[in-house]
């Protein structure tokens, strides 16, 4: 009899032991509890002793990072411009504590968040000009000081009312609002044409330019050739002249005999007709015969 | 003795066996025990394969975030062994029905997907609650922001790689600040492209630039032809030149050279020379010309005649047995 109370002691003892031990895991933070309520600091994960039940107890809470996307909501720029942004916020739970008092739920956190989010981005945004989303300075883009801006906001009031850290911010997405697709579509539409007829015109100007500069050249080149050949008729005609005119000066009367004698045989041709006198000493002979040569 | 026959025989056989198990009941109780005891310890072997990584925790606590493959005991109970693939290459697509705005406010869709291994398990499961997720939507920021100040024909065009490296250096970025343990081993953009309702505007502006292209190529090829052609005139025409130049003062010089001899010759005998001259010249010119003879007396009155009422001198002919030749205009020299 006494031995089998023994046995019931011991396994009673080893119940309210395994009932005492929790595990926290390494995703977690603990909070040990007593009757429901919060009795210890944030425990690390690990294996820790807690009251039994139904006197204690183990609250885990999340410790990982966390990611909530702010659903796609529409903003007005500084510029009356309809903006869809996606913005994303990662956090964590930094106070366990704080967090279980406040909020408790993650679900709640989580609205939360998204609540804060569009309502700083909405103030954010209407302070900006569309510019500062989208321009090709990018030095006009601001959409990271945006995120920050809506980081600290939310991550100060986060902090101290829901002991949650917010770590960063971002606009994952920005869109223009379905409804205004068609237009911008239109407008691009429009814009390529725009660029296409300006590349054409472009290919157009540019061809003719180079058909104008080849003219040019081809002309210039001609010109050149057409003033070197004439130098080089020059040339040859001078050295032709200074050649006759050397032979000219060894007996210039001879010279000019043959010049002249060269003038006749150039200047007439078969439509000269040439009237002699038949006494005319050039024919003389042909009717007088030599004794009349002979006799002169 | 009764009682003992009054027993049937399988009752008497239950009697046995539980008699002999109530006599070996501690040895039973023993094996029971230790069939038990050999599966809990057998339960502690675990094997993790190539291409595998384990997470090794201790009552909850990560003690080894990255357990090598090979065969790995833990003690049941007390540790936990997850094993996950870490040799493959995971992807994470992004872009999905998203029209980016350009920075010359064109809409543009783009999507890719970023590669990336897990190098440190533990942390890659304990970090972070949705590490796709967070990898999926910053790799969507850095793209809105790339796009952002870009135009849309450099999007389209040169800077591809510009976005994939960006969004590549932003993930990495991003992954060591939230310590979610992985490497980002690539971005690739699979779609960079107008909107589909504009893709035919798109392709109409890349036509006309490859007229454009073609238009100079065609342009540039003419003006070389025509260039080409040019110099060869020119160079035909210099050429041309230096031969008649050549030709020009050759002639002069043989002329030259004729004129010499005869000046020679007449240098011997002048009046010869001279006579045989003119009589060449005469015997050409009367031979070419029409000749008319009139009866006269050789003083040539009625050889003159008059045209137009002017007086016309008939051209003197020289005489024959004139010496010096009749004074002309002087030839040029």
């Amino acid at each position: 009899m006494r031995r089998r109370y023994v046995i019931l002691i011991v396994l009673m003892a080893i119940a309210l032991v395994i009932d005492s031990v929790a595990v926290v895991d390494e995703t977690q933070v603990g909070l040990g509890t007593r009757f429901g309520r919060v009795v210890s600091e944030p425990l690390l994960p690990g294996l820790h002793w807690i009251a039994p039940r139904p006197v204690g107890g183990m609250l885990r809470i999340d410790r990982r990072l966390r990611l909530t996307e702010i659903p796609a909501t529409e903003f007005l720029t500084a510029d009356k411009k309809n903006l869809v942004l996606n913005a994303a916020i990662s956090w964590r739970i930094a106070d366990p504590l704080l967090f279980v008092q406040r909020i408790r739920s993650e679900d709640i956190a989580t609205s939360r968040l998204i609540d804060l989010g569009i309502a700083s981005l909405g103030a954010s945004t209407g302070r900006l000009p569309s510019s500062n989303f989208f321009s090709i300075q990018p030095a006009d883009v601001h959409t990271r000081q945006l995120a920050a801006e809506v980081q600290a906001y939310i991550g100060s009031l986060a902090r101290s009312s829901f002991g949650i850290q917010v770590e960063q911010c971002w606009i994952a997405r920005a869109q223009f609002p379905e409804q205004n697709r068609e237009a911008i579509i239109a407008r691009m539409q429009a814009e390529r044409e725009r660029i296409a007829l300006r590349i054409r015109a472009e290919g157009e100007e540019t061809a003719r330019k180079i058909e104008a500069e080849a003219e040019q050249k081809r002309r210039t080149l001609l010109a050149e050739a057409a003033r070197d050949a004439e130098i080089a008729r020059g040339n040859g005609e001078a050295e032709a002249t200074r050649i006759t005119a050397e032979a000219y000066a060894r007996d210039p009367s001879l010279y000019q005999f043959i010049r002249n004698l060269e003038l006749y045989e150039k200047s007439m041709s078969q439509n000269t007709t040439i009237f002699l006198d038949s006494a005319d000493p050039v024919i003389r002979l042909f009717f007088q015969g030599p004794e009349t040569e002979k006799k002169k | 003795m009764n009682e003992q026959q009054a027993v049937p025989r399988h009752v008497a056989a239950i009697q046995r066996i539980s008699a002999a198990v109530y006599a070996q009941r501690r040895a039973i109780v023993l094996a029971i025990l230790g069939v038990i005891a050999a599966g809990v310890i057998a339960s502690g072997i675990h094997v993790i394969h190539n291409g595998q990584r384990g997470v090794l925790r201790r009552f909850g606590r990560v003690t080894n975030g990255s357990v090598a493959p090979g065969v790995s005991y833990i003690i049941p109970v007390a540790e936990r062994l997850d094993v996950m693939d870490t040799g493959a290459v995971n992807t994470v697509a992004f872009g999905e029905s998203l029209a980016l705005i350009s920075g010359d406010e064109n809409l543009v869709n783009v999507t890719g997907q970023v590669q990336y291994r897990v190098d440190d398990p533990g942390r890659f499961t304990t970090a972070a609650s949705q590490p796709e997720d967070l990898i999926r939507s910053v790799a969507e920021e850095v793209l809105t922001r790339e796009v952002s100040w870009r135009r849309v024909d450099d999007i389209l065009t040169t800077d591809r790689s510009a976005l994939q490296e960006s969004i590549r250096r932003g993930e990495q970025s991003a992954a060591d600040r939230a310590g979610v343990g992985v490497t980002i081993i690539d971005v690739a953009l699979n779609v960079v492209s107008p909107p589909p309702e504009a893709r035919s505007s798109f392709a109409a502006v890349s036509d006309a630039a490859s007229e454009r292209e073609k238009k100079i190529n065609e342009a540039q090829g003419k003006a070389a032809q025509s260039l080409s052609l040019a110099s060869a005139e020119a160079d035909e025409k210099r050429r041309s030149a230096e031969a008649s130049a050549t030709e020009q003062t050759e002639s002069a010089r043989s002329a030259a050279a004729s004129f010499t001899a005869l000046a020679a010759e007449a240098r011997k005998a002048r009046p010869a020379a001279r006579q045989r001259l003119y009589r060449k010249a005469v015997t050409q010119l009367l031979q070419s010309a029409r000749v008319v003879i009139l009866p006269g007396d050789g003083s040539r009155e009625h050889l003159r005649l008059d045209l137009n009422g002017g007086n016309v001198n008939p051209i003197p002919l020289p005489s024959p047995s004139a010496t010096e030749p009749q004074p002309q205009p002087k030839p040029e020299p």
